[in-house]
């Protein structure tokens, strides 16, 4: 039953990602949802099924893109094994503390992907390349606590 | 008959020419007795309201409830119907469009968004069932939209122009200048590859050129709104104001070659 609840979250911060309202956006950007939910996968659940859960919002992502199917369902896996591992080391319970984290996280998925599609050819200009690095992961680290609140009334 | 006595009928008399003769002296009291009366009339007629207010208060209160709701009723029913009037001429924009032009068009309607900040990329309502292949070009009334680069069963993904692995062939409406257009993922898109000497001003209009082999010939894509030197000093390169408003798409059509 809990799994099943925390696929439906899965599929309905899909659809949230996906119809952003433009009144919502800040700076024209907009928070990576199933990057906070994923995380908030690793924070709150066992690895297995976190691990599961963010292959999966990762290959919904993908779906949803044009170009290069796969990277995302790859980043979210890496990222997931990592915070995981990351958590055997050090106690992060401290909301501020998983908040930096995942800005870290959504810092260095946005400048992989941007890289990626600079190293693509693309041409992107500094400003809107800085603006969806930056603006983009403290918008979605600022979804996250709204998130991990939610993770942490399923998992209590 | 009535008789009435000497006495009395002279008191009387003496009475009345007294008063008629003092009445204009009497008006004088008027004001100090009414203002002393004023305090307590206004206090009772006070009392007298808000009896009558503790009385009504219940009708009144049930009254007010159900004429706000009424007001928000009326209300979300006025935004339902702007909704529907802009809908509808954003529909009769396109139906008008597609009646007059000579491409053959399927009408589509964007459902989603890209999920992420470096592509700009939506989903249509319709796939390969309705006829959508990957290459088909995507306009609107107004300009140049995209090109298919998926089609599902029942949805399609279209690349924005603005997405910057796009390139449109393009030139110049007015001096037959040839560039290419690409996105930048902002609101603006980029025109490079022009020379030095290129003819191209502030205002110019851009179409999509015969050299496109993607792009139907001619399709407006937008207006110069600036121009600058690229960084190697060698070419000159122009910013370009999509025609369409890509942010936000609501309804587009899909040109069957």
């Amino acid at each position: 039953m809990r799994k099943l609840l925390l696929i439906l979250i899965l599929m309905v911060l899909t659809l949230l990602e996906l119809i952003w309202p433009r009144f919502l956006s800040f700076f024209n950007a907009r928070p990576d949802l199933l990057l906070v939910y994923m995380l908030a996968a690793v924070f709150f659940l066992d690895f297995k099924f976190a691990l599961f859960l963010g292959i999966l919002s990762g290959l919904i992502k993908d779906v949803f893109l044009p170009f290069n199917f796969g990277w995302n369902i790859i980043l979210f896996a890496f990222w997931s094994y990592l915070i995981y591992k990351l958590l055997r080391q050090i106690t992060a319970e401290n909301l501020y503390l998983r908040v930096g984290l995942v800005l870290l996280v959504a810092l260095f998925n946005n400048l992989i992907i941007g890289l990626q599609s600079l190293n693509s050819g693309n041409l992107i200009p500094w400003g809107i390349f800085l603006r969806n690095l930056i603006v983009t992961s403290v918008y979605t680290a600022g979804f996250a606590p709204w998130i991990f609140k939610l993770f942490a009334k399923i998992s209590a | 008959m009535l008789k009435i006595p000497r006495r009395i009928l002279i008191n009387f008399i003496l009475i009345c020419s007294v008063v008629l003769l003092v009445s204009h002296s009497i008006a004088c009291f008027k004001t100090p007795v009414q203002n002393s009366f004023k305090p307590q009339l206004s206090f009772l007629s006070l009392i007298k309201r808000e009896i009558a207010g503790m009385f009504f208060y219940h009708v009144n209160m049930i009254q007010a409830t159900s004429l706000s709701n009424e007001v928000g009723f009326l209300r979300k029913q006025l935004f339902d119907l702007r909704e529907i009037n802009q809908e509808n001429i954003r529909l009769k924009a396109l139906l008008n469009f597609k009646q007059k032009s000579s491409l053959r068009l399927i009408a589509a309607r964007v459902i989603a968004r890209a999920p992420d900040n470096w592509s700009a990329s939506v989903t249509l309502d319709k796939g390969k069932h309705h006829g959508i292949r990957p290459g088909m070009v995507v306009i609107n009334a107004y300009g140049l939209v995209g090109r298919i680069v998926e089609s599902l069963e029942n949805t399609s993904k279209v690349v924005l122009i603005n997405d910057p692995s796009v390139g449109v062939s393009s030139i110049v409406q007015r001096s037959r200048q040839e560039g290419l257009v690409s996105g930048t993922l902002g609101g603006n898109l980029i025109m490079r590859y022009l020379p030095e000497e290129a003819q191209i001003n502030i205002g110019d209009i851009v179409v999509s050129s015969e050299l496109s082999q993607i792009y139907p010939k001619g399709l407006l894509i937008g207006k110069v709104i600036n121009i600058g030197k690229e960084f190697s000093g060698l070419n000159r390169y122009a910013i370009v104001r999509p025609a369409v408003n890509l942010s936000s798409l609501e309804e587009v059509l899909v040109i069957i070659p």
